[in-house]
């Protein structure tokens, strides 16, 4: 028995515009949020989740139905981003990423004064080689195998990328607790 | 008291942003500009100089420089069909490429001039095919298709290599920011 | 390899060979010119080379050597082509066109076992070639060279009644070579409209050029005029040097140009190799591979707009100044790339500069404005050419 979203999908592969139309208003606010994370202009982040919704479209065939459809989807709508940040901003590929074992005890853990709120508004603080890889690992729920994917990194690039901008959130949020309050 | 800040995002959170109101209506006009004027066919394994090379020795087969000759020509629509198919296998190999292309790039402006290269050379093929419908035994003309064949594969892949290679992050190189 | 079959085989090649039976004189004319004569060519499908001449008079020439063919098979050949040159009011007007190409010459062959390609023929020669900087005196070598594709020619070979592969015997194939000349004298003013020709001019000209040509090629010495306008569309240009005047190249395939001296082109999904770019050039560009090789020690200054353009740069010898303006360009200099990325509203910024050094002479300004360009720039010392 297919579901709604499965007839919407075969619907759409066949070039069904209505299927396509309510496929986009199922997702359209998901991704769009999404997409603000990354672009912060509101005018290019609604074109840029259309643009992914388009190439979705085009690609549907080879979506498995193993997946979610709204993480298919999303991934699509997260390169398109990405390819939108690399076009707009400065790029800086660091090569000399230390050839050492990162012995990461991955702590996360922050005080739980520290609202959602506050980290976002953070992580914007980062330099953009470590904000992208913090959005899409700690926003996303992307592992490392996957980043290195989407922004066509090394994992081990990842890795360090995700260390430091973790290391640097916990300093700019440990000052903030200071300057706040007391 | 601490907590692992990673479970705050795990089930998503939402910015105040909304979409403006006309966005639907914009987006389906966008779709509608997207649907591809033909489907996608399978792609072309090609070997250009092999299928050049085959189209040309296939056409010699056949060929006199005028038609009167003391043998008759003989598998004439042998070396037609021949051609017709490498020609489709061009043609489909030409329609991925232009596809491709279209999702490699959002200029616009970039999109619109290819179009109209390709059109031009579209154009043309058809006054040479109607040519080697008039004489089918002219090796010039055979060449002239395949020529323009070629021509447009070459143009739509070279303009993809270079978007990409704009695009792209190479990790040969180092990359200094300017 | 695949072994292919043939009965009968026409190939067209630009190669000379012996004996010739029978001369055809197609068309010949002669026109008194003086300084304000102005001459038109209207050419399809056609081969024609103009010289120089020397007597204040044009003259055409179009002769057709037939080998092995029979006389019905000439005069099939001959219906096929119209040539006619008027002269009214000191205007030239020259017609000229064939209902099927006529190349400069051509073969037909009669094998009654079939023909074959050895397999020499499917080698793909696919060594890429490291890019180094070419003299302008290589260019224009490579330009005079009649380099034709005889890898058919080479590899043909004739089959007999046992399979067995032997040579082809040309003496005995049929075989017509054309010959067209115009000599035009110097002060003759020349107007081409040409397509699907192949265009040969064999001396310096100083004549005020207005070409237009679609499909087929044009090849030059050094053409210098500063009225010269051409025009080559889906057509190749080749020429040793061009001073002066105003270039549109689209979709030329293989241009070759020994050197550039105060002209200005506009090009457009091209690929053109430059030996020398003297002084004052301008071009604009959209999506064209460009070469500039050499730069003189006195070139001035130099303009490039262009977007989507792929330029291989190398440095000139003397001192100069470069400043590279635009917006979304990479630029790759021996192991390093630098990337200009796109400003917000798509504005250009200054991406690259160097300054003048004040040692020794200094030869000019490079100035390129370049969006979603990418450049290569090569900075080796100058290699000289091993002769």
């Amino acid at each position: 028995m297919k579901t709604n979203i499965e007839n919407l999908i075969s619907g759409s592969i066949k070039n069904d515009e209505k299927c396509q139309m309510q496929l986009y208003d199922t997702y359209c606010n998901a991704m769009f949020h999404i997409v603000c994370r990354y672009v912060k202009n509101d005018e290019d982040a609604k074109d840029v989740m259309q643009e992914g919704f388009l190439k979705a479209f085009m690609n549907l065939q080879n979506y498995k139905a193993k997946f979610s459809f709204g993480a298919w989807l999303k991934r699509i709508i997260i390169n398109q981003s990405i390819d939108y940040l690399k076009k707009r901003k400065l790029e800086l590929v660091n090569t000399e990423v230390e050839e050492l074992q990162i012995i990461d005890t991955e702590n996360w853990n922050f005080s739980t004064e520290i609202t959602r709120e506050q980290i976002v508004e953070n992580v914007e603080q980062l330099s953009d080689k470590y904000k992208i890889v913090v959005k899409l690992y700690l926003f996303e729920g992307y592992d490392h195998e996957e980043i290195s994917q989407i922004l066509d990194i090394p994992i081990k690039t990842s890795r360090t990328h995700l260390r430091r901008g973790r290391i640097k959130l916990q300093e700019l949020l440990k000052d903030k607790r200071y300057g706040t309050g007391y | 008291m601490e907590q692992d800040i990673r479970k705050l995002f795990e089930t998503g959170f939402d910015a105040d942003k909304k979409l403006p109101v006309s966005h639907r209506d914009e987006f389906q006009q966008k779709l509608k500009a997207s649907k591809p004027k033909r489907k996608q066919k399978q792609g072309f394994r090609n070997v250009f100089k092999y299928a050049a090379a085959i189209l040309i020795l296939v056409t010699l087969g056949y060929f006199s420089f005028n038609t009167l000759t003391n043998e008759p020509i003989i598998k004439e629509s042998v070396l037609e069909l021949q051609l017709k198919e490498v020609e489709q296998q061009y043609l489909e190999n030409i329609e991925k490429e232009w596809q491709n292309f279209k999702t490699l790039t959002n200029d616009a402006k970039l999109v619109e001039r290819y179009e109209k290269e390709l059109n031009e050379l579209n154009d043309d093929y058809q006054i040479i095919s109607a040519q080697f419908k008039a004489d089918s035994h002219n090796i010039s003309i055979v060449e002239n298709l395949v020529n323009n064949l070629q021509r447009r594969l070459q143009l739509l892949k070279d303009i993809q290599k270079h978007i990409k290679l704009l695009n792209q992050e190479n990790g040969h190189y180092e990359t200094i920011q300017i | 390899m695949k072994l292919f079959k043939f009965k009968t085989l026409l190939l067209m090649l630009i190669t000379s060979i012996t004996t010739f039976a029978q001369s055809e004189l197609i068309y010949s004319k002669s026109f008194d010119t003086n300084s304000s004569t102005t001459a038109i060519f209207n050419l399809e499908n056609t081969t024609v080379a103009i010289e120089e001449s020397k007597d204040n008079k044009i003259h055409f020439d179009y002769r057709i050597e037939f080998s092995n063919y029979s006389k019905k098979e000439v005069k099939s050949f001959l219906d096929n082509i119209k040539v006619e040159a008027t002269m009214f009011e000191n205007n030239i007007t020259l017609k000229a066109n064939s209902a099927t190409k006529v190349a400069k010459t051509a073969y037909s062959l009669d094998s009654p076992f079939g023909l074959t390609l050895g397999s020499g023929f499917f080698k793909t020669d696919s060594i890429k070639q490291k890019i180094m900087r070419k003299t302008k005196d290589s260019i224009i070598k490579l330009i005079n060279n009649e380099s034709f594709n005889n890898t058919f020619l080479k590899n043909l070979k004739v089959l007999d009644n046992d399979k067995n592969e032997k040579p082809v015997d040309f003496s005995k194939a049929k075989m017509y070579k054309s010959n067209f000349v115009i000599k035009l004298p110097k002060n003759v003013a020349l107007n081409i409209n040409a397509k699907e020709s192949q265009i040969t001019l064999r001396n310096d000209m100083t004549n005020k050029l207005s070409v237009d040509l679609k499909k087929g090629f044009l090849k030059a010495k050094t053409l210098s005029n500063d009225y010269n306008k051409v025009k080559t569309q889906n057509a190749d240009f080749k020429a040793n040097g061009i001073v002066g005047g105003n270039y549109d190249f689209i979709n030329v395939a293989s241009g070759l140009i020994g050197s550039v001296d105060q002209v200005i082109i506009n090009s457009e999904l091209s690929k053109i190799q430059i030996g020398e770019i003297r002084k004052n050039n301008l071009i604009t560009d959209f999506n064209s591979e460009y070469w500039f090789y050499n730069w003189s020690s006195d070139f001035e200054l130099f303009d490039l707009y262009s977007q989507y353009s792929t330029i291989h740069y190398f440095y000139p010898e003397s001192d100069y100044s470069l400043k590279v303006v635009g917006n979304n360009t990479v630029n790759y200099i021996g192991k390093t790339k630098i990337v200009m990325q796109p400003s917000r509203n798509d504005e250009k910024f200054n991406m690259m500069e160097r300054k003048v050094r004040g040692e020794g002479v200094f030869a000019g300004a490079i100035n390129f404005d370049i969006v979603d360009g990418v450049i290569y720039s090569y900075s080796d010392s100058f290699i000289k050419n091993k002769n």
